[in-house]
């Protein structure tokens, strides 16, 4: 009788101090959808279409100042009726351009304040021979613009939610869009009027 | 008799328990109230943050996140707003899936066993209020998905009032009701043009000409189309809104007045037989009464203007709620009714029983305990369910200047109609600069 009071004692306890969270890891390719919104699966069904597109796109072939077109990363609006940060889409781009090999890449307005600063700095401190000239950056050919809005339909319990992306390389000389690119995921959401 | 005992025991301790579950929703808040009212935001935060406990256990989570939003908002720590609000957002999002198992017992006990759902204009102010705060936090873009944001679920609550509006005057016709329009006319509101307002100055502040025009005819429609919501003019400020001189930076002020109407009960009695009625507790909405009657805004030496209305939130809140009403009417007499119906039967019961000698007499005791209890449990049970927000503004005014480009000492002014200063908001060297959204927000919820 003591050994079962005590069994089940120690189960209370055990419970007792369980708690809520679980952590598991995935694998990163593994789709899951929670709430519906825009999640990981999206930007990589966009990420996916956009570099593909971009990568065989002739742009690459037009004529430049550099042996290579030079991209600098601009602004994606978020236009749409969700938080989502459009910098992760702009930034796989960057890296697919970089890795290509095919096109430079340069640092984007969020850094270059912090380059510029490094600069100044290395005109104090650092040595003549290390230190980096001022006027000496490389200037873009073309500016990554873009941006991601959304569109619902709903109905009681069912929902069609639908995001648009949209990204181009603009001729920073010209203005001429010599790339552009739009995805658009649908999603139909339909939500369980009642649980137990 | 020894076999009676265990079903009364077991029957007592399921009525007891189903009364526990089903208690009050009712919270006096008025400690709170009184802080905000007197301006002292930081007092009213730490009071409501105290009683966190007792305000979630009573009226659940999500009152509780959109209380702490609210009065995080007025004493402007924006960020702590938002994470409320947000929460707040997803509660009310949960909360569409029902439990079955609430929902069954919200027709033995009450409605207050069901998770709260939140109210229509919770959910559409929460965007408005996190766009201001976004604002604030200077996140122009995101503010302005929370207008949009806004706008999708007005444009679902249209979609529902139109379709709710259509299976009333269908039901209303086949029962061949005279008037229709009479049992349908109150539910109006299909748009804000408080949200629209803002999403308006946010679009132009993104140079999104667009989006600016869409939401400035927006404004223009709310008034139109919702004449019954907006018994005001629309802002003469609007106008102005579109075309800001090259050489002038706009400052544009928005306040909050008052505090939104809450839900009271009211208890009417149904008569069974002459012992027994049907106890009828609903919800309705009742208005707060706001002192101020005007919001003047003096910015140094060089404007002076009045605010003008834009939004009677409380109405909003009122009118919304008349949706419900109909329904919550409906569940709740038959509640009742299902309730002294079981009191009535068990008496009848009770009394037969009685009539039939020695064991009759035992069982006829039995039963008399038992319409004792059903008839306590019928009236402790039978309560209206008050839960909602206590901190939405009743109000919202509006306005605007167009100045030379500087920093200024701004001044906003609430008043009576007496012209009594109720409360003053003063900005202190305000820096207004061109090409950017100069929206500061004053509160006086008074």
């Amino acid at each position: 009788m003591k050994r079962l009071v005590l069994v089940l004692l120690s189960t209370l306890l055990v419970f007792a101090g369980c708690t809520d969270t679980r952590v598991a890891r995935i694998n990163e390719n593994k789709q899951i959808d929670l709430s519906g919104n825009w999640n990981d699966t999206d930007i990589k069904i966009v990420s996916d279409a956009m570099i593909k597109d971009c990568l065989k796109g002739s742009w690459m072939k037009k004529k430049t100042k550099g042996s290579k077109p030079v991209v600098i990363i601009g602004m994606v609006e978020n236009r749409s009726s969700e938080h989502i940060d459009t910098t992760i889409i702009s930034k796989k781009l960057e890296a697919a351009l970089m890795s290509s090999g095919r096109v430079i890449t340069v640092a984007d307005f969020e850094n270059r304040g912090d380059i510029l600063m490094e600069r100044e700095y290395q005109e104090q401190f650092a040595s003549k021979k290390t230190s980096k000239n001022m006027k000496n950056e490389t200037g873009a050919d073309y500016m990554l613009l873009g941006s991601v809005k959304t569109n619902l339909d709903q109905e009681g319990n069912k929902a069609v939610r639908t995001y648009y992306v949209d990204l181009a390389l603009v001729s920073v000389e010209t203005g001429e869009k010599v790339w552009m690119q739009e995805k658009t995921v649908k999603k139909y959401i339909e939500k369980n009027h009642f649980k137990f | 008799m020894s076999q009676g005992k265990p079903a009364i025991i077991v029957l007592v301790i399921v009525m007891a328990v189903l009364v526990v579950s089903g208690c009050a929703s009712t919270i006096n808040l008025k400690p709170v109230e009184i802080q905000l009212e007197s301006g002292d935001y930081q007092k009213a935060v730490t009071t409501l943050q105290s009683r966190s406990d007792e305000l979630q256990r009573v009226q659940g989570e999500l009152v509780l996140n959109l209380d702490l939003g609210l009065a995080h908002h007025y004493n402007r720590d924006f960020a702590q707003s938002n994470l409320h609000l947000s929460q707040a957002e997803q509660l009310i999002d949960k909360a569409y899936t029902q439990s079955v198992t609430a929902n069954l017992a919200s027709f033995i006990v009450n409605d207050t066993t069901k998770e709260y759902p939140g109210e229509d204009f919770e959910d559409i102010y929460s965007n408005v209020f996190k766009a201001l705060n976004y604002q604030a936090l200077g996140m122009t873009e995101d503010a302005m998905v929370e207008i949009r944001r806004s706008s999708e679920k007005q444009q679902v609550l249209k979609n529902k009032y139109e379709k709710m509006l259509s299976l009333t005057t269908d039901a209303a016709l086949s029962n061949k009701v005279g008037n229709v329009q009479t049992s349908v006319v109150s539910i109006e509101f299909s748009h804000s043009a408080l949200s629209d307002y803002l999403g308006m100055l946010f679009a132009r502040t993104l140079g999104d000409g667009a989006d600016k025009d869409y939401y400035y005819n927006q404004v223009g429609q709310a008034f139109a189309s919702q004449s019954h919501l907006y018994p005001f003019a629309v802002p003469s400020s609007l106008e102005e809104e579109l075309s800001i001189p090259q050489d002038r930076a706009r400052l544009n002020i928005i306040a909050f007045c008052g505090l939104e109407p809450q839900k009271k009960e009211i208890v009417d009695y149904i008569p069974l037989s002459r012992n027994n009625w049907a106890k009828i507790a609903l919800p309705v909405m009742q208005g707060r009464s706001s002192r101020i009657a005007k919001v003047q805004v003096s910015v140094g030496e060089v404007a002076d203007f009045l605010l003008e209305p834009i939004e009677n939130l409380g109405e909003v809140a009122s009118n919304t709620f008349q949706l419900r009403k109909q329904s919550i009417y409906n569940k709740t007499v038959l509640r009742s009714t299902f309730k002294a119906m079981n009191t009535e039967i068990l008496g009848i019961t009770a009394h037969e029983l009685s009539k039939q000698g020695d064991e009759g007499h035992t069982y006829g005791a039995i039963a008399d305990v038992l319409t004792i209890f059903s008839s306590i449990f019928q009236h402790t049970s039978e309560q209206a369910d008050l839960r909602m927000s206590h901190f939405f503004p009743a109000l919202a005014m509006v306005g605007g200047v167009n100045i030379p480009e500087g920093v200024y000492d701004v001044t906003i002014s609430f008043k009576d109609v007496f012209g009594n200063i109720l409360g003053n908001v003063i900005y202190k060297a305000l820096p207004i600069t061109k090409d950017k959204l100069n929206l500061y927000e004053a509160d006086c919820i008074r």
